[in-house]
């Protein structure tokens, strides 16, 4: 518990200090929302009906390279080794990295939001069933990001193949998580029942991935 | 009436060597990079492992820290078996040329999270990071991020870490490459500081005569193949 909070911190103080990631994917996510939004051309109405699915798009996306850049920092750094000939078990590891990565997404998270419903005229019936659509999404998307991006890193193809690993496994969180913002954006009011009907599914991949992605990253990533 | 049954004094464990390897060989590909090196360090040797460029050096301390597999031979390390990496990484603290540190960090803060991942306490963290910099001579960078230190004090840096792992056996990967006088000194004196603490370390080097100052013994790697293995 202790190696994963050292490393959660570490991790956040680095990137507030690099702002590599963010600034990174707040830039790709960003763009994701605009090329999209002119690809489906002016009509409002399409608009809004794409708009819980082009964020969902771009936050997948941009969970790839935020998880991507976590490892590939440290392997840059040389540390990567240092870090896992740490006399602490891996599972912790995998959890710290986690952890700082979905705190980073979930701020992505919120500002592209903002820039969708912006961009594509959304309005959210409660940002409080947001923030908790948005913290199960990316908690998801991390979870499942953060463990391809660590078992790749040293694969030479490492950029093609973690979208390639990772996207298929994500199809849930997609599934989960665009609905939910549907409802939340539906100008008619929330189906509630539905709602936490897709809450639960959010709910219950993260909980699964978190214990099937803790208990086989160490034996992943010393192969 | 009462029956005693004297037991025969218990005979305390012998001492497992910090390193037993038998015929260890490490392929990649379809080359051998390492074959069949037999090597047992004793709880205080200082091992100088000589060898030019593609030797097998940094191969053969990287399958003693577990980062590789053997594809040959057995190996144990502190008595755990080379196999069992979870157990090894408590025994093994591997110093390579990077040094393990983030160029965004401090020096100081570099030491922290060290000292934090071997599980020292914030107090203990506090006290022994400051007197590793000073050990090495960079009190006066402590602030300083890694990036903005010379290669050499980088080294040092690096080289600090050691101060602050609990672990029985050390494994230095050319610690005195690309260094000038100032920085080989520094190395030499916390090699001599290991030394005094009965320290176990094994020390690959291509600069006989300074890793010759600090060893006990030495041995060279030539093609994966150890040998003509000396007492210092």
């Amino acid at each position: 518990m202790r190696a994963a909070l050292t490393l959660f911190l570490k991790d956040l103080r680095l990137e507030g200090r690099g702002k590599d990631v963010l600034s990174t994917t707040l830039f790709f996510a960003a763009l994701v929302v605009l090329i999209l939004g002119f690809a489906f051309g002016p009509d409002a109405n399409k608009l809004r009906e794409a708009a819980p699915g082009v964020l969902w798009c771009a936050l997948a996306l941009a969970s790839v390279l935020s998880a991507g850049r976590a490892w590939a920092g440290e392997q840059e750094s040389g540390a990567l080794d240092s870090l896992l000939l740490y006399p602490v078990a891996h599972e912790w590891l995998y959890l710290g990295k986690v952890a700082a990565n979905a705190l980073l997404m979930l701020g992505l998270g919120a500002v592209t939001a903002g820039l969708t419903a912006l961009f594509y005229d959304m309005t959210f019936a409660s940002l409080g069933l947001l923030a908790l659509t948005l913290t199960l999404g990316v908690l998801g998307l991390s979870l499942v990001s953060t463990f391809y991006a660590a078992i790749t890193i040293n694969l030479r193809a490492r950029e093609a193949l973690l979208p390639v690993l990772s996207f298929p496994i994500i199809i849930p969180v997609m599934i989960g998580a665009v609905k939910s913002t549907v409802l939340l954006s539906d100008p008619g009011g929330v189906n509630m029942e539905d709602y936490w009907a897709w809450t639960r599914l959010l709910l219950g991949f993260d909980l699964l991935t978190l214990l099937v992605a803790t208990f086989a990253f160490p034996h992943a990533v010393e192969g | 009436m009462t029956l005693t049954v004297s037991a025969a004094p218990v005979p305390p464990p012998l001492p497992t060597p910090p390193l037993q390897l038998a015929g260890v060989a490490r392929k990649f590909g379809a080359d051998f990079v390492l074959r069949d090196v037999t090597l047992t360090l004793e709880a205080g040797d200082l091992l100088a492992l000589y060898g030019g460029n593609g030797a097998g050096k940094t191969t053969l301390l990287r399958v003693i820290a577990g980062l590789l597999a053997p594809s040959r031979g057995e190996g144990r390390v502190g008595g755990y078996d080379l196999r069992d990496r979870r157990s090894v990484r408590e025994q093994v603290f591997l110093l390579e040329g990077g040094g393990g540190l983030y160029a965004d960090l401090t020096a100081l803060e570099n030491l922290r999270f060290t000292a934090r991942m071997y599980g020292l306490s914030p107090a203990e963290t506090a006290q022994r990071s400051g007197a590793a910099l000073t050990d090495v001579g960079l009190e006066g960078a402590a602030h300083k991020r890694a990036r903005e230190l010379s290669s050499g004090m980088r080294k040092r840096l690096g080289l600090a870490r050691l101060s602050l792992c609990p672990a029985p056996l050390l494994l230095l990967d050319e610690p005195f490459a690309n260094l000038d006088q100032e920085g080989r000194e520094v190395v030499l004196a916390q090699l001599r500081r290991l030394r005094a603490q009965g320290r176990t370390a094994l020390i690959s080097s291509h600069e006989p005569e300074l890793a010759g100052q600090v060893a006990t013994r030495s041995a060279t790697l030539r093609a994966g193949v150890l040998r003509a293995e000396v007492q210092a």
